[in-house]
């Protein structure tokens, strides 16, 4: 500890020496601190930065025998065949619209959920209540899509359930209009308790002493949840949602192609799922590279635009 | 104080170093492991091969020689991995090579595609051709695989036996070029010609037929009746259900009209089913089933469990295939149907592995002694090496009758039948199912099995068919196949959408027109011709 406290040389004492002098003075006083920093550094190097001349396998057609640098140059033909697709502007509605929506629905819930947590008192029921909404995070996407599946049937529990009511009964899965429901909606009963975890966390760094002084001047449950722990948490909604931004444009396969057929593509087919159908995808290494740096890049834009917005909206930023 | 302070400096500094040191190794694959085996002894070739006109000497080398075999291991509940085969034992007794396998865990597409980058590649890769672009001549291209025209007329005498005696063969197994790149699965027998039967099919309930005193039908007409029968006499919901969903790749339905839901051949021409006249009539077909109530209102969305639910239900009639203990006893397959009465009809499932070139082995350019794995890999295909790989080890699973023909052990027969342990046994235990082999359809221990339905099943789904419009194993030049796979990816998209929506009556049948339209539209012509030219070189070869 002694070396962090070290750290804080007076200004004064900096001033006019070279950068290079400062850092050779400050890595000599926090080496330990440096070192513990070298593998972090190193992860990003090797497995980000590295690989990232791989992009180029974009703009070629890529055989492994020749490499990236041998390969031939083939300039943009990848992207003019991901392109030159008929269904390229459904793709990426779709892709979009059930993250945009995802975001709309899914991003509040964990919020709402660990707000709801936060004023338990029961700590046993509360701890239960916690656990239980883990759950389902941890079952594999297949078996919970073979659940909706089965729910989702015309002879299936929702169908029951409507039939109760006089509706009638409906396959919902071959309707293109209830796709995005079923999907997100199943996103956030598996993922709410998980999520929540973050928020609670930041829930328990808020000072309790502003509980009590708030109690004290007459504010109620709803006054203190809105006045102390949605500001106290604030910080962490924001980065969370800035990252949540920066990933609009990615959205697996795998959830999609177990839950979508023929007759919902109108809603359902996303970026992922069609360059999957596309068959080759994981043999033509420099197609998949292409539809990748794509996303990639449209994810950036947004980041960046999202992190902008935030800047000015609150004080909270990404970078 | 300060020693431990001092201690605890030090551990912190030698974890930070470990783990960038992990971190850096990981960037490496650790594929060396494989290279050094197979070199030693490439020199000492102790056969002879300048007379190869004869069979080859066993064992096939003096000293232990080992080849390093990369297959993916699909899991059997009798062994961990293809080392502790009997098979592969026995294997290595008589030929004197050890056999190192390389088993790719996870994704084997995926697994290959890492491999292939990695410089030093194992002696022999067997079914991943599929898995490289541009197939086996890219692989020859690209110097992964070695060219074994040579090799396989000087050191393997059987297999090019049977390249010589089978006209089929010959040209499933050569590329455009001449080249032979691999030892294919070979599913012509020596002296008959004894084909694969379809594997699955359709069913149905034979307590209906008798109660309603039905026969088996035979056409689409009589299928109709059956299913309009079924419906009004049993009640039943959903008279046909189960295998809709697999009908774009098997044609149950669709090869009445000789055609297929994707490329076929018609007098050595190509054509895409879908843009076809007999393709209307099939949706027709279809429509007017999926109106009446006969096909499953649901037939795209239900899954396996769904349709057992319904089956067990008495809901339904025809269908692929039940669990459901009450009516797997009652299930009889019936033959697919035809337009006419004993006319023939198409099927979408392969007849033989070979013309899927799935199951084949090549050499790669790694290996240090391609003599020694071409006469190792020749074994599969001499007699004693089918009986081997087919029937497995003698007096254990097999024994030769006064004929000299194999006969299954009790082991196999009765004993095996107990958790379908045959199929652990014939599945790389004892013997393979599929392989670079010459394979007896024959062996397959299942139609050897007292009241097993499988062989009968597989003789009612094969009459009447006829395997004329399958196109063969084609060879699709790198820049063709990535054509091919951009025009399609718009086509399969547009047709899988709408042919159910025509069927369901979603679309307008008036809109037919406009429907094909677009197909070509989306280029199909070109994808046509690229199919075309293929197939043109390969009735060359």
């Amino acid at each position: 500890m002694s070396n962090v406290k070290a750290a804080r040389i007076p200004k004064g004492q900096m001033g006019g020496k070279s950068f290079q002098h400062r850092l050779g003075r400050d890595v000599s006083v926090n080496k330990y601190i440096y070192l513990m920093l070298v593998p972090v550094v190193a992860y990003y190097i090797i497995f980000c930065y590295v690989p990232m001349y791989g992009i180029l396998m974009a703009f070629e057609d890529y055989r492994p025998r020749t490499g990236i640098i041998g390969s031939p140059w083939v300039g943009l033909k990848h992207f003019r065949a991901f392109f030159s697709s008929d269904y390229i502007g459904r793709l990426i509605r779709n892709t979009l619209l059930i993250n945009i929506y995802s975001l709309l629905w899914g991003f509040p819930a964990p919020i709402i959920f660990a707000l709801l947590l936060n004023e338990l008192k029961g700590n046993v029921l509360k701890r239960y209540v916690q656990t239980a909404s883990y759950l389902p995070y941890f079952v594999s996407t297949v078996v919970i899509c073979g659940l909706l599946r089965s729910f989702c049937a015309s002879y299936g529990l929702f169908n029951s359930i409507g039939a109760l009511f006089g509706a009638e009964r409906v396959d919902l899965l071959s309707k293109p209009e209830y796709f995005r429901t079923i999907y997100i909606g199943s996103d956030i009963w598996q993922g709410v308790g998980f999520s929540s975890i973050i928020y609670i966390a930041a829930l328990t760094n808020v000072d309790p002493e502003l509980y009590e002084a708030a109690t004290i001047d007459g504010a109620g449950r709803f006054r203190r949840m809105l006045n102390i722990s949605i500001p106290g948490i604030m910080p962490t909604i924001t980065i969370l949602l800035i990252m949540n931004v920066g990933s609009l444009m990615s959205l697996g396969y795998e959830k999609i192609i177990l839950l979508y057929n023929s007759l919902t593509y109108e809603t359902a087919d996303v970026i992922s799922s069609f360059v999957y159908r596309r068959g080759i995808v994981s043999g033509d290494y420099s197609f998949s590279t292409a539809v990748g740096l794509f996303n990639t890049v449209v994810n950036f834009v947004l980041i960046l635009l999202a992190n902008t917005v935030a800047g000015k909206v609150s004080e909270t930023t990404l970078f | 104080m300060m020693n431990m302070k001092r201690h605890h400096r030090i551990l912190a500094a030698l974890l930070c170093a470990l783990m960038v040191l992990g971190a850096g190794a990981c960037g490496k694959s650790s594929d060396d492991s494989s290279s050094a085996s197979s070199s030693e002894a490439s020199g000492t070739q102790s056969s002879s091969p300048d007379s190869a006109s004869s069979d080859l000497a066993f064992p096939l080398t003096g000293e232990g020689e080992t080849l390093t075999y990369y297959a993916a291991f699909g899991g059997n509940n009798l062994m961990t991995g293809y080392a502790e085969s009997e098979l592969y034992k026995e294997l290595e007794a008589r030929t004197n090579v050890h056999i190192e396998f390389e088993s790719p865990s996870g994704d084997v597409q995926q697994a290959f595609q890492l491999r292939i980058t990695s410089d030093s590649l194992p002696d022999i890769m067997e079914n991943v051709i599929g898995y490289y672009t541009g197939g086996l001549q890219g692989l020859i291209n690209d110097e992964y695989a070695i060219r074994l025209n040579d090799l396989v007329s000087q050191y393997a005498p059987d297999y090019q036996r049977l390249l010589d005696e089978h006209e089929d063969f010959r040209k499933d197994a050569t590329l455009d070029s001449g080249d032979i790149g691999a030892f294919y699965m070979c599913a012509y027998d020596y002296t008959e010609t004894k084909l694969e039967d379809p594997w699955a099919g359709l069913k149905v309930r034979s307590d209906w037929l008798t109660e309603c005193d039905l026969k088996v039908p035979t056409t689409i007409e009589e299928l109709t009746n059956v299913l309009r029968t079924f419906k009004e006499k049993k009640g039943a919901s959903a008279p046909m259900s189960g295998f809709p969903a697999y009908e774009q790749y098997y044609d149950f339905i669709l090869g009445a009209w000789n055609i297929s839901h994707s490329f076929f051949q018609r007098d050595g021409k190509v054509d895409y089913g879908p843009i076809t006249e007999e393709f209307k009539e099939y949706i027709l077909q279809m429509k007017s089933w999926y109106d009446e109530g006969l096909l499953d209102k649901e037939y795209l969305t239900r899954d396996s469990a769904g349709i057992d639910v319904l089956i067990g239900q008495d809901q339904v009639g025809v269908f692929q295939d039940t669990e459901i203990p009450e009516v797997a006893e009652v299930q009889q397959a019936i033959p697919f149907p035809a337009l006419e009465k004993g006319a023939t009809r198409a099927l979408g499932m392969s007849q033989s592995a070979a013309r899927d070139g799935v199951y084949a082995a090549f050499i790669t350019t790694s290996c240090k002694n391609p003599e020694l794995a071409t006469k190792w890999l020749n074994y599969a295909y001499s007699r004693e090496g089918a009986l081997l790989f087919n029937y497995g080890i003698e007096g254990t699973t097999y024994t030769l009758d006064s004929n000299g023909d194999p006969q299954y052990t009790d082991l196999v027969t009765v004993e095996g039948v107990e958790d379908a342990k045959w199929w652990s046994y014939c599945n790389g235990y004892y013997s393979r199912i599929n392989g670079p082999m010459l394979k007896w359809f024959d062996a397959i221990p299942s139609y050897h099995i007292e009241s097993n339905p499988a062989r009968e099943n597989g003789e009612v789904w094969a009459t009447g068919i006829s395997y004329e419009t399958q196109l063969p194993n084609l060879t699709l030049s790198m820049e063709d196949s990535q054509r091919l796979s951009t025009i399609m990816a718009d086509i399969d998209t547009y047709v899988e959408e709408q042919n159910h929506r025509f069927i369901m009556g979603l679309n307008s049948m008036d809109d037919y027109d406009a429907f094909v339209a677009q197909i070509k539209s989306y280029g199909i012509d070109e994808a046509i011709e690229l199919y075309q030219k293929a197939l043109d070189a390969y009735n060359a070869r």
